[in-house]
């Protein structure tokens, strides 16, 4: 690895860490935002005004929010999310147990989703211009179209209403064993694979045939190469940078597609976590779960750069 | 209604004073809202096993076994399977014994004694005592609670012997077995501060408990009844989305589903493998109207919207027919105390019109605060802005999130969307909504002689005259119009055709919150 591209990795992660420092401040300030305070909303509507200001203090919601700002980012960074407002359970409790269950979730469907996707992308590209990738650029666009919550409930209703074959919620129950695990997870990952399937497809397709327009592979095709070879090794070679950026991005997206998926499909994740806490105004898990989010995604952004960057000699030189 | 059942041979002699709603109120609502539950209920005989799965609409992190701050349909479930009361709800809204064998008054229904169920234990083995009792109940005088308003007439609670608790009142009340059947009353063990692991009386022990996500339990062999459960476990799952508790019923992954609406009945109605389980209840959606508010503060106005609602679309078309049709008034009509002399208020743009005049509103637009949180109260604010364009009075709806919408909107404007939830009794309705001193009197309402009213209803033995008491309330409501009430709406459930067992009891979602002990599954 070059010099230039360690500088250029070290200042992207600079540029992210700034970033995030801004998110915090936008995190904290949406918090703040949120009519009604969780001392109210925890008593109830009944609740008497002594009670409320002994809880405000309790919690030191009395404090002034700057201060409460750099506590909290101050804890935050040395590790100490702090206590959970509703349940008192400290957050480093609470959220490992959901994040592993949403990186389950995530991990899966990119496994799934991402060689799905260059492959047909690549078939795409094969055949392009042909019946085959006019009739599959038809239903990809369609599924990109389509909102999350739409395909898992038409997901739900082929597979598991009309058909029986999968379960309609994904109740992550471990004492049920791998098999049930797996039975439970399939819709979940389905609806998600095919949202971010169709993107990535459709982009591997549009990068292809925009290459095979360039000067060398027509002197690929000049010299004899068969279409299979061309694609496979002349085009796909320049356009992996590309490729890598589209893949990360799309796997940014997914979370947002993670957020209506946890909710349809009932799987104890970051996400639902993060939803309910918002209904009972609980600000430290909220403001948890939304930096661990911002944090994927901005690291996910910088990295789609980054490979972009790597794998174009020019660019790469240029800096 | 007068005679007493076979089952409860403990039931309180007095028992047909108390609001004996159901009985008439269901005849009158006509077979469709009865649902099929009551039918099947009496089909074959119980069978013994299986687990039973529950979709509820509530998630929480703040999910609790602790009665004192029980909140939502699901915290009620959860503690009816793990907790007894003293009393229960028959489907008529009458209190029979639960954890009490029986229960009695004085003369002027101000001292009330309960005899302890003969060999009732707790789930860790420890009989049931006068002292747990008194400990359950004072939690809700001494700590933070979610209850205290509705023990504010009790002034003393204690042991009386080795298993009979007595309790004083402030003012007579007829009804009080009927309010020592509501989930926060639960029984618990004196001395316990502590409910991630409940230790109940009930019919389940539980076994897991992770709030927001899941609730399993399995059937306590020493329950006091012997034939209870019927089940060997069950698992409370929340689905938050309506499609997504359809759905998983319609799949089988779940036997219930609560909280049915719109499109999501139609689809349960018209399944084979599901059914609705409709409950009828004095719960309403509503808009209240702040009486010590402008423009709200204007008689004419407020009878002027009252003649715009127009109800029976409402009742038709949002909520599927799965409601009665109201007056305004917060009484279930059909019950024995609702007033049949006043008369049903309905669309009438000509009345409506003729109060707008007198109103002198003029073009001046009112802003009403609608939600999802009241149940259908976007679409009671959009039929009232439909006719009132017609009727040439400018509504503008403010939508604001159901998300904190109780502590910073309801009661806080002119107009805002109200919802009531049912309780065990209209006394209580009353007195925690109508009267001038009421906790959730929100509209702020008041009309001399009604306070007098309820007290002397709530004390009233002889039924006549608690029906005549009754009818006076209604009038000076209906002639205030606090609110427009449109209509009593059922709770809606599906139910899988493989459930049996569950009766409606008017307080709540399967059975009164209690459907668990009582359901059982067939092969």
């Amino acid at each position: 690895m070059s010099g230039g591209m360690v500088r250029l990795i070290l200042t992207r992660l600079v540029g992210a860490a700034v970033v995030l420092l801004a998110v915090s401040l936008l995190v904290f300030a949406s918090g703040e935002a949120l009519p009604g305070d969780v001392a109210q909303l925890m008593l109830g509507e009944g609740a008497s005004q002594e009670a409320v200001a002994q809880l405000r203090q309790q919690l030191q919601l009395d404090r002034p929010a700057p201060e409460r700002y750099l506590n909290w980012l101050g804890g935050m960074v040395s590790g100490d999310w702090g206590v959970s407002y509703t349940t008192r359970r400290p957050i480093s409790e609470i959220l490992p147990p959901r994040l592993a269950n949403t990186a389950l979730l995530t991990v899966l469907t990119v496994l799934v989703a991402v060689p799905v996707a260059l492959g047909l992308g690549i078939l795409m590209a094969l055949f392009a211009g042909g019946r085959f990738e006019r009739g599959t650029s038809v239903v990809l666009l369609g599924l990109s179209a389509m909102p999350e919550f739409m395909l898992a409930t038409l997901a739900v209703l082929i597979f598991a209403v009309k058909l029986r074959w999968l379960p309609a919620i994904s109740n992550l129950n471990i004492t049920n064993g791998p098999l049930e695990a797996a039975r439970a997870l399939a819709l979940p990952v389905l609806t998600l694979s095919l949202a971010i399937a169709a993107q990535i497809a459709r982009m591997t397709r549009a990068t292809l045939v925009n290459l095979a327009e360039r000067p060398f592979i027509e002197m690929a095709h000049l010299k004899g190469a068969s279409r299979l070879r061309v694609i496979l090794v002349h085009s796909l070679a320049n356009a992996v940078g590309p490729l890598a950026n589209i893949v990360t991005l799309n796997i940014a997206f997914l979370i947002s597609g993670v957020v209506v998926v946890e909710t349809i499909f009932a799987v104890p994740g970051l996400a639902q976590l993060m939803i309910n806490s918002v209904s009972t105004r609980d600000m430290p898990v909220i403001e948890a779960c939304a930096m661990i989010f911002c944090c994927v995604y901005v690291l996910l952004l910088a990295a789609a750069d980054l490979l972009g960057t790597a794998f174009n000699p020019r660019l790469r030189r240029s800096r | 209604m007068v005679e007493v059942k076979a089952a409860h041979p403990f039931a309180l002699p007095r028992r047909h004073l108390l609001q004996a709603g159901a009985g008439l109120g269901l005849a009158a609502l006509g077979p469709a809202a009865l649902g099929r539950a009551t039918a099947r209920a009496q089909e074959a005989k119980p069978r013994r096993g299986g687990t039973l799965r529950v979709a509820v609409a509530d998630q929480s992190n703040t999910d609790t076994f602790d009665p004192t701050l029980a909140r939502s349909g699901s915290d009620y479930l959860r503690a009816k399977a793990t907790y007894n009361a003293l009393t229960w709800l028959d489907a008529e809204s009458n209190a029979i014994p639960d954890l009490a064998e029986s229960f009695e008054s004085d003369e002027r229904a101000m001292r009330w004694s309960f005899k302890l169920r003969k060999g009732a234990r707790f789930h860790d083995g420890s009989p049931v005592r006068p002292a747990d009792v008194v400990y359950s109940v004072m939690r809700h005088k001494t700590g933070p609670s979610l209850a205290s308003s509705i023990v504010t007439n009790i002034v003393g609670v204690a042991a009386d012997g080795p298993d009979h608790v007595l309790f004083t009142l402030a003012k007579p009340e007829v009804g009080f077995p009927l309010v020592m059947s509501e989930v926060h009353m639960s029984i618990i063990k004196e001395g316990t501060t502590e409910f991630s692991k409940p230790v109940g009386t009930g019919p389940f022990r539980i076994e897991t408990f992770q709030p927001g996500l899941r609730t399993a339990g399995v059937r306590n062999p020493e329950y006091w009844d012997p034939e209870r459960p019927y089940v060997d476990a069950f698992e409370i799952i929340p689905l938050p989305d309506m499609q997504a508790r359809v759905n998983a019923l319609l799949s089988g992954d779940v036997h219930l589903a609560v909280n049915l609406r719109g499109a999501g009945i139609d689809q349960v109605r018209d399944s084979s493998v599901a059914g609705l389980l409709t409950t009828p209840t004095s719960g309403f959606a509503s808009v209240h109207m702040r009486v010590d508010m402008k423009p709200a503060d204007n008689l004419d106005l407020r009878l002027a919207l009252a003649h715009l609602m127009d109800r029976r679309r409402f009742v038709d078309v949002v909520l599927r027919g799965q409601a009665v049709l109201a007056n305004d008034v917060p009484i279930l009509p059909g019950s024995p105390l609702f007033n049949t002399e006043l008369p049903q208020r309905a669309l009438d743009p000509d009345r409506a019109k003729f109060h707008l005049r007198k109103s002198g509103i003029g073009s001046t637009p009112i802003e009403i605060y609608v939600t999802d949180a009241a149940n259908g109260g976007i679409d009671i604010g959009q039929l009232l802005q439909r006719e009132a364009a017609r009727a040439g009075l400018n509504v503008a709806l403010k939508r604001v999130p159901a998300d904190g919408y109780w502590v910073n909107v309801s009661g806080m404007h002119p107009f805002t969307n109200n919802q009531v939830t049912p309780r065990p009794s209209d006394d209580m309705n009353i007195a925690l909504f109508w009267k001038s001193d009421a906790p959730f009197n929100k509209c702020k309402f008041r009309a001399d002689g009604f306070d007098a009213l309820a007290d002397e209803a709530r004390g009233s033995t002889d039924p006549t005259k608690r029906k005549e008491l009754y009818f006076r309330m209604q009038q000076l409501i209906h002639e205030a119009t606090p609110q427009v009430i449109p209509a009593m709406q059922s709770y809606v459930d599906g139910m899988a055709k493989t459930v049996h067992g569950i009766t409606p009891v008017p307080v709540g979602y399967l059975g009164g919150f209690n459907g668990l002990q009582n359901a059982w599954l067939s092969a």
